[in-house]
């Protein structure tokens, strides 16, 4: 047994099933039983030979035919210790109950609501148990559940309750309230109190400009003062977990584009990593270090929108521009190197699609011959303006404790001065061969995420000149014949190139049963994939661990007392988007 | 206080930092330079490999090259396209796409149905102008995908079997197989 489950069993004898290492993967994970699991979790939360602070995430899977048919499962990590460890704990249908642990990870309060919305497990002692990104009123079941239809019910027409294309618009027939009935969002005035006393709803969103989507929040306010912060997601759910399942792996790489729209090859960088954890596959040293070099020009591309945007929010309006002109620069790149701009579906199992020319290499060269002197000049309008300071020093302050305990990741964390970083817990790629640094904030406001992620440009900019100096010939894709197609030229010409090629267009290759995690550093924070394979083409399930979403459980804590204006703020420095949000 | 903070009081009066500020914007009204495009007008140069409107290619003989094998189907990860296939009238062996539908509605520009296509039967196009007013006229059939294709790839490729000696024997319909080069 790995020592690091050695306490757990010993504390816990009867309530561990099994305790393992996936010995291809190296995952650790338990299984235990669902009635002591909260006593498990305070002591895996408070023990510090765990130290088990950080909730990654909480996923749910549904086997219809096993006695317990739901399955729970936790993803943990110690930051301490740097190890992950999954607890997976059953649950009958008849009960479909399990006790809550919202109060010891704080950032459990969204993805016990997420897991109770898909797939209709309570949790005991939950504070707010809701629907969260399915409508409230809906009543149709929980759609990660087996029996809830992967398809939907055709075309739009069919659909009652939306307005038929074809059918002239209907007369409006309900009057407007009159205006005695409305009701009166305004604070009473008692003779002789000149401060109001009650408290106002403000509903921002979902069409607000600043909420970088469609976001909605109802803001309960003091004043101008927030006292409660509301989030109602949701507004983009696509349901893309569901729809996963129904295709083959391979194909779900297109849609992963879709999540983090603005980021979309690190999205597909987290997936094929994923995907390539479960069955096991090595990359081409080559292959591994175009993907760095990539990665880390989205991340510039990323960290650029997002300067341009909270800049944007805050007020600042040329910067946007500023910012844009350099984005435009390396979205031309990303267009003659796939095809595309900003759904680029570049990454392949195995490897990338497409080689990176002399030409694309100049070009990157001499952008970074500009760079720097382009991030001097955003800084000569932001750093030391005194607009940008209020705006920001002091706006939206969260302890490193706090932020762990939310689960936040990203630059988010790395402002309030914990440093976690994947690409330096576990590298990945070619990390591991280059020079660069996490930088770390200290005081966890918005002007210290501000300032980590103007450095993160930097040690971008660090990590590919490296890269580039470095990189060495070779293949971009692995060589496979289960998995990965054969190359065109070869399909035509030879008769077991085309059999392969037919069966993995057709089938999809087939993973061995198993499930992994792996977590993913991208521009907004940790994206990770929890994949369950029964040995089938298609994933049994795939949750997408968004760093938005969990970012959205702390917008409540971190709103709460400071005025509507900083609202944009914080919709700012989480970098929020929300196709990744509500998934 | 020292000089210091003398200096300090001395530039917050006077914004300076907010002037410096001003100045680099001002400046760069001094040496304007346009990088953007007026875009009716002026159009970007594409790259070649650039994923827009999908489209039906053919030989150099005017012949479709689809078989209709129904790979680009399989492939979709959004369910665009449908394809009927038949056999050729007069050659039993061989088969062909009786209808084809795209819906580009739905499409992702992907290019999974191109990177699966075995005779490269699809093409990309640099097409991207396809704001219409119905989404029915998304609804493309056979001839207005081998239009685009017609428009777009003036440069056909020769029939397979004339490509490369090896390939023909796949296809037992082709009444003139070449022969291999034997050395």
């Amino acid at each position: 047994m790995h020592p690091f489950l050695e306490p757990i069993v010993a504390k816990f004898p009867e309530a561990v099933i099994t305790a393992e290492q996936d010995p291809v993967r190296g995952d650790l994970w338990l299984q235990v039983k669902a009635d002591c699991w909260r006593v498990l979790a305070k002591f895996l939360h408070d023990d510090s030979r765990l130290a088990l602070d950080h909730i990654t995430d909480i996923c749910s899977a549904d086997y219809p035919d096993d006695q317990d048919r739901f399955e729970v499962i936790y993803q943990l990590l110690s930051l301490s210790h740097g190890t992950r460890l999954r607890i997976k704990a059953r649950v009958s249908e008849e009960e479909s109950e399990i006790e809550t642990i919202s109060d010891i990870w704080r950032g459990a309060n969204f993805l016990e609501r997420e897991v109770y919305d898909l797939m209709g497990i309570r949790f005991i002692g939950h504070p707010d148990l809701r629907r969260i990104l399915m409508p409230d009123d809906y009543e149709e079941g929980h759609p990660l559940r087996k029996d809830f239809p992967a398809e939907g019910r055709g075309w739009r027409s069919r659909f009652d309750f939306l307005p038929k294309l074809d059918e002239p618009v209907g007369e409006w027939s309900e009057a407007e309230v009159p205006d005695d009935q409305r009701h009166q969002f305004m604070a009473d005035d008692r003779p002789g109190d000149k401060k109001r006393t009650t408290e106002m709803l403000l509903n921002m969103g979902p069409q607000h400009p600043s909420t970088h989507g469609v976001l909605r929040v109802v803001l309960e306010l003091d004043g101008e003062r927030v006292s409660k912060a509301m989030p109602d997601l949701g507004y983009l759910h696509r349901g893309v977990e569901k729809l996963a399942e129904g295709l083959t792996y391979m194909q779900v790489l297109p849609h992963t584009d879709r999540l983090d729209y603005v980021c979309a090859m690190t999205n597909n960088y987290a997936y094929v990593r994923a995907v390539e954890k479960l069955i096991g596959m090595t990359v081409p040293e080559r292959a591994e270090y175009v993907r760095t070099i990539i990665a880390e020009v989205q991340r510039i591309v990323g960290h650029l929108f997002w300067l341009g945007t909270q800049a944007l929010d805050i007020g600042a309006m040329t910067v946007f521009f500023w910012t844009f002109r350099e984005r435009e620069v390396l979205l031309d790149l990303f267009e003659k190197l796939c095809g595309a701009r900003l759904t680029l579906n570049y990454y392949r199992i195995g490897g990338v699609d497409a080689d990176l020319t002399p030409e694309i290499i100049s070009t990157l060269r001499e952008f970074f011959k500009t760079f720097p002197d382009h991030i001097r000049e955003y800084d000569t309008l932001l750093q030391k303006n005194r607009i940008w300071l209020a705006r920001t020093k002091g706006v939206a302050v969260i302890s490193g404790e706090d932020a762990i305990n939310f689960g936040l990741t990203g630059p988010v964390l790395r402002g309030s001065g914990v440093a976690y970083d994947i690409r330096k817990l576990e590298p990945y790629g070619v990390y591991d061969r280059v020079e660069w640094e996490v930088p770390l904030g200290k005081d966890g406001d918005t002007y210290d995420r501000y300032w980590v992620r103007m450095e993160e440009m930097w040690q971008s900019v660090r990590i590919i000149e490296q890269c580039l100096d470095q990189l060495p010939e070779g293949p971009i894709l692995a060589v496979d014949a289960q998995v990965i197609p054969p190359p065109k030229p070869e399909v035509m010409r030879d008769m077991q190139s085309l059999i392969h090629h037919f069966i993995i267009f057709t089938q999809g290759f087939k993973p061995p049963k198993g499930e992994t995690y792996c977590g993913t550093e991208v521009p907004k924070g940790e994206l990770g994939f929890f994949l369950i394979s029964d040995g089938s083409s298609r994933p049994y399930r795939l949750k997408i661990r968004s760093p938005s979403f969990i970012h959205m459980g702390a917008f409540d804590y971190m709103a709460r007392g400071y005025l509507i204006s900083d609202i944009c703020t914080i919709f700012g420095t989480y970098d929020i988007v929300m196709g990744e949000c509500d998934r | 206080m020292g000089s210091m903070n003398l200096k300090e009081w001395v530039k917050t009066l006077t914004f300076y930092e907010l002037l410096l500020g001003m100045k680099a914007t001002l400046s760069h009204l001094l040496k304007y330079k346009p990088i953007t495009l007026q875009y009716p007008h002026e159009k970007k140069q594409l790259p070649s490999n650039y994923r827009g409107m999908l489209a039906l290619l053919r030989y150099d003989d005017g012949t479709e090259k689809c078989v209709g094998c129904d790979l680009c189907e399989a492939a979709c990860p959004s369910r665009v396209i449908r394809v009927v296939s038949a056999e050729v009238p007069e050659e039993p062996a061989k088969r062909y796409s009786k209808e084809y539908y795209m819906d580009m509605t739905r499409c992702l520009f992907c290019g999974l149905c191109v990177k699966a296509c075995p005779v490269d039967a699809l093409g990309m196009t640099q097409e991207y102008e396809w704001a219409v007013y119905d989404k029915r006229q998304l609804h493309l059939n056979k001839q207005q995908l081998l239009a685009i294709g017609d428009r777009n790839f003036p440069v056909r490729e020769k029939r397979l079997e004339f490509q490369h000696p090896n390939v023909a024997y796949f296809n037992v319909g082709f009444k003139e197989i070449p022969q291999k080069d034997v050395e």
